[in-house]
This record gives C-alpha cells, sequence and structure tokens, in this order.
C-alpha cells in the first residue's frame, strides 16, 4: 500500500491517525497517571514493592496498555508519514523514523517493567534479602523511568521536524505546528534537565511537559475531526 | 568552459552530503567526548572513592553522558544523510544500510539508560533500598556491564551498515576509492571487533584497538564530504 496509490484517501489516513492518536493519549495517561503515579514511590522500595503486589491486574493493564501503546504509536508514525509526504518527503521520513526510535527505546524499558513484576512474583531473588529484592524492584522500574526520557530525546526531535512539516503544509492549521514545535521543545528541555541538572527538572516539572499535551491532543482532535483540507493535499501531492 | 547546470535532486544530495560529513564528524566528538572523559573522571578505587570522585564532578559527568545520548540521536540524523547521499547509486542497499545504522542509533541510545543509572547508585546510594557498599558496587558494575554489552551490540549494527555505505561510496566513487576501499575494511574489522568483545569481554581492552581504522575513515571521508562534497554523475552540461 503507498500513499499514491489509487485507493490512499488522506481523510480516511487522518481520521485512522486521528483515533490511533486518540488511544495513545488515553492509555499514555492512564499508565502514568492511575498506573505508576499511584503505585510507585520514589525512594520508598518497601512500599513500591507492596503496591504492586496489592495492584497487580492494575500494573499488568498499565504494562498491557504501553506495549499496546507502542505498536500503534509506529501506526501513526506511518500515518503522520504517508500525511506530510508531500510536504518534503524526506523530513516526513526523518519524522517518522525519529518516532519509530523512541518506540523502540521504550519498548525496552517495558522489558524492565516486566522485571520487576517477575521478581515480585517470585518472592525473593537468591542471595538479596526481602528488603533488598523490594530494592531491586525500585531500581528495575527507575530503570524504565529513565529509559523512558532518553526516548523522549528521540521523540522530541521527531516533533520538531513533524511541527515544522505541519507549519509549512496549506492543509493543516498552522498553529497546530506551532503547538507541536514547543511541545518538541519542552520534551528535550525535560529530558536534558533532568540529565544534567535535575533540581532544574524538578522545578520545570510539569509545565515543561505541558506544552506536549496540549499540543498533541490538538493534533488529535484535528484529524479525528477535521482531517485535512482535502483540496489542498492533492494540490500539493500533485506538485511533490 | 560550458557551464554545468546542477539539476535540484543533485544539489539536494549535495546538501545531504556535507550534512552527513559534518555529522560524522561532530559525532566523534561527541562520542569521544563521553568515552574519554568518563574514566579519567572516574579514576580507579572502590565504590566509596569513585563516588566521591563523581560527586565531585557530578555536572560534568552529567554532560558526558549527556553527549553519548547525543551522539545516538545524531546517529539517525547521519544514517538519513548517507542514505539521501548514496540513494541514487542503489536505492535497496542504501535503505539496509539506514536500517543497520538506525539500529545501532536504537541499541545505543537505550544503552545510555544504564550509564544514568549507575550514576544515580554513585550520587544517591540509598536510593533503591538498604544495599551493603559491596552489592551497590555489584550493581553499578552490572550497568557498566549491560552498558558495555549494549555498545558492542550497537557496534554489530554499525559495522555492518557503515560497510554497505562505504561500498556505495565505492561504487559510486562519490569520495575516492582509496578511503572508500579504506572505508569497508575498517567497518569489516570493526565488526569482528565488536563480536569478539561480546565473546572474550576479558580482552575488550586489547581488541577495542580494531575500532582505530574505523575512527580514521570516518574522520577522513567527514572531512572529504564537508569540505570538497560529492559530484554526482547526473549533471548536465
Amino acid at each position: 500500500m503507498t500513499a499514491r496509490g489509487a485507493d490512499f484517501s488522506p481523510q480516511a489516513y487522518a481520521r485512522a491517525g486521528g483515533l490511533l492518536y486518540l488511544y495513545i493519549i488515553i492509555a499514555a495517561m492512564f499508565a502514568e497517571v492511575f498506573v505508576r503515579s499511584k503505585l510507585i514511590i520514589s525512594g520508598d522500595a518497601s512500599t513500591t514493592a507492596a503496591n504492586i503486589l496489592a495492584h497487580e491486574t492494575l500494573f499488568g493493564f498499565g504494562l498491557a496498555a504501553d506495549v499496546l501503546n507502542v505498536s500503534v504509536d509506529i501506526g501513526v508514525a506511518l500515518i503522520l508519514y504517508a500525511l506530510l509526504r508531500p510536504v518534503d518527503r524526506n523530513l516526513a521520513l526523518l519524522a517518522a523514523w525519529l518516532r519509530v526510535a523512541f518506540d523502540v527505546i521504550y519498548a525496552v524499558c517495558l522489558l524492565f517493567q516486566f522485571v520487576a513484576l517477575r521478581i515480585l512474583e517470585g518472592g525473593t531473588v537468591d542471595g538479596f534479602d526481602p528488603h533488598q529484592t523490594q530494592g531491586l524492584v525500585l531500581l528495575a522500574m527507575k530503570l524504565h523511568a529513565a529509559g523512558y526520557l532518553v526516548g523522549l530525546v528521540f521523540f522530541g526531535f521527531g516533533l520538531l521536524v513533524l511541527g515544522y512539516l505541519i507549519w509549512k503544509s496549506d492543509y493543516l492549521p498552522r498553529f497546530i505546528g506551532a503547538l507541536l514545535l514547543i511541545a518538541g521543545t519542552g520534551y528535550l528541555i525535560n529530558s536534558f534537565a533532568r540529565f544534567l541538572a535535575p533540581p532544574v527538572a524538578d522545578a520545570l516539572f510539569p509545565w515543561s511537559l505541558l506544552p506536549g499535551f496540549i499540543a498533541e491532543l490538538a493534533l488529535c482532535l484535528w484529524l479525528l475531526i477535521k482531517g485535512v483540507n482535502l483540496a489542498k493535499w492533492q494540490e500539493r501531492a500533485r506538485a511533490a | 568552459m560550458t557551464e554545468m547546470q546542477v539539476l535540484p535532486a543533485e544539489r539536494t544530495q549535495r546538501t545531504y552530503a556535507r550534512i552527513a560529513g559534518f555529522l560524522y564528524l561532530f559525532l566523534i566528538v561527541t562520542y569521544m567526548a563521553g568515552v574519554l572523559t568518563l574514566p579519567v573522571m572516574t579514576g580507579s578505587g572502590d565504590f566509596a572513592e569513585i563516588a566521591g570522585k563523581i560527586i565531585a564532578s557530578e555536572q560534568l559527568y552529567r554532560i558526558a553522558l549527556s553527549s553519548q545520548l547525543i551522539t545516538s540521536v545524531g546517529t539517525v540524523l547521519l544514517a538519513f544523510s548517507l542514505y539521501q547521499t548514496l540513494k541514487p547509486v542503489n536505492d535497496d542497499l542504501a535503505r539496509m544500510a539506514l536500517y543497520w545504522r538506525l539500529g545501532d542509533a536504537f541499541v545505543g541510545g537505550a544503552g545510555t539508560i544504564f550509564s544514568f543509572m549507575s550514576l544515580r547508585l554513585y550520587t544517591h546510594p540509598d536510593y533503591v533500598g538498604p544495599f551493603s557498599t559491596e552489592q551497590l558496587q555489584a550493581l553499578v558494575y552490572f550497568t557498566h556491564d549491560a552498558h558495555g554489552v549494549t555498545l558492542d551490540a550497537a557496534s554489530l549494527f554499525f559495522t555492518v551498515g557503515s560497510t554497505l555505505f562505504f561500498y556505495l561510496f565505492f561504487k559510486s566513487r562519490y569520495i575516492p576509492r582509496l578511503l572508500s576501499a579504506f572505508g569497508i575494511v575498517a567497518s569489516v574489522l570493526a565488526f569482528f571487533m565488536g563480536f569478539a568483545s561480546l565473546i572474550y569481554p576479558e580482552y575488550a581492552t586489547t581488541i577495542q584497538f580494531g575500532g582505530y581504522p574505523i575512527l580514521i575513515a570516518e574522520i577522513t571521508t567527514g572531512f572529504w564530504l564537508l569540505c570538497v562534497g560529492v559530484r554526482p554523475q547526473t549533471s548536465v552540461a
């Protein structure tokens, strides 16, 4: 299936992209706000382990939502590439690859959540007492968090390219492009602040991530409700 | 002399070639900044001694780790630029080379997770729970080993992609054939170096010298692409 085949419908792609993006936003919020934020207590291994064990099903649902999130996001990357190819095929490809880079790294991070769950299900780890086993669980969850920040660097750069493409396109609103540029910058500031100066990152949180939520929600809803300006998309595709 | 008309596609190709040249050099700087400064900052010693040194230079240590992450992100851009430069030669091979270099970027990026975690263990040893100094040392060794394994794994992706890109340079004559042939040999040598490091980690210090030829090849190619550029065959008089 190619973006220029006779069956290709940019509106259908846009609406599908909006729907998939909506799932991603809901699933990500569920996994982060209702699962990880509630269960994982930074610096408190015992409470974290007890929380996960007491809400094992919820933790499992959060993990499953994240795994599906990664798979769906690859689809979103492909859809956005197909929609923005008429603007600049090369940059659209670059944006897609940067997004897929985030997906791959985040998929690796999810392994650490699996490890945490397996350790707790096993009860103990040979050579470590119960408190230390709980510490290993917290370490696994912190590895997950660190990996998420690493992945967001790729994602942030991808949003910068995506925002530029939407800004340059005639068939999606410029304000969404601008919002994505701000969002990408926010993600990069959040990650590098966390790497270089954690107190600064603490001070900036959650405001450094708020533009990301607003921009991605705006893009999601626009694609779902309005789609693309079909006439302008077709004109751009013919010229490309 | 007849003026050469440069096609727009060719102009794009030349631009990407110069970008690739810049990125070759830039990424070597960012990679070496991490590889060279981290061991100097930590030196040798037990867990407490190394932790003290890291805490004393924590900001610099964090910058060195971040430069390794920048290297992974930049590798995506480099792979993309090389693909755009070489796809007119053979699109399928160039795309395959791109995918291999992207694998390098993804695995390398994932590996930096362990570096940041080891930093956390040094600076906040009570971070994850009541571990003895020996156990913390073991956890730090684990993160170092894990990072080392991901670097070796990433190098396998990198060297296959690099071999293909240099082969395409050889076929296209965009850069001197001697340079591209050297790049092919250096990439293959680096592949076996990475493989050997995974199988014989105890000889890693000796094996790493196998990485110097590819370093020379990339620096030379970077300067060539940036300063001389490429001259595709499709220019029309």
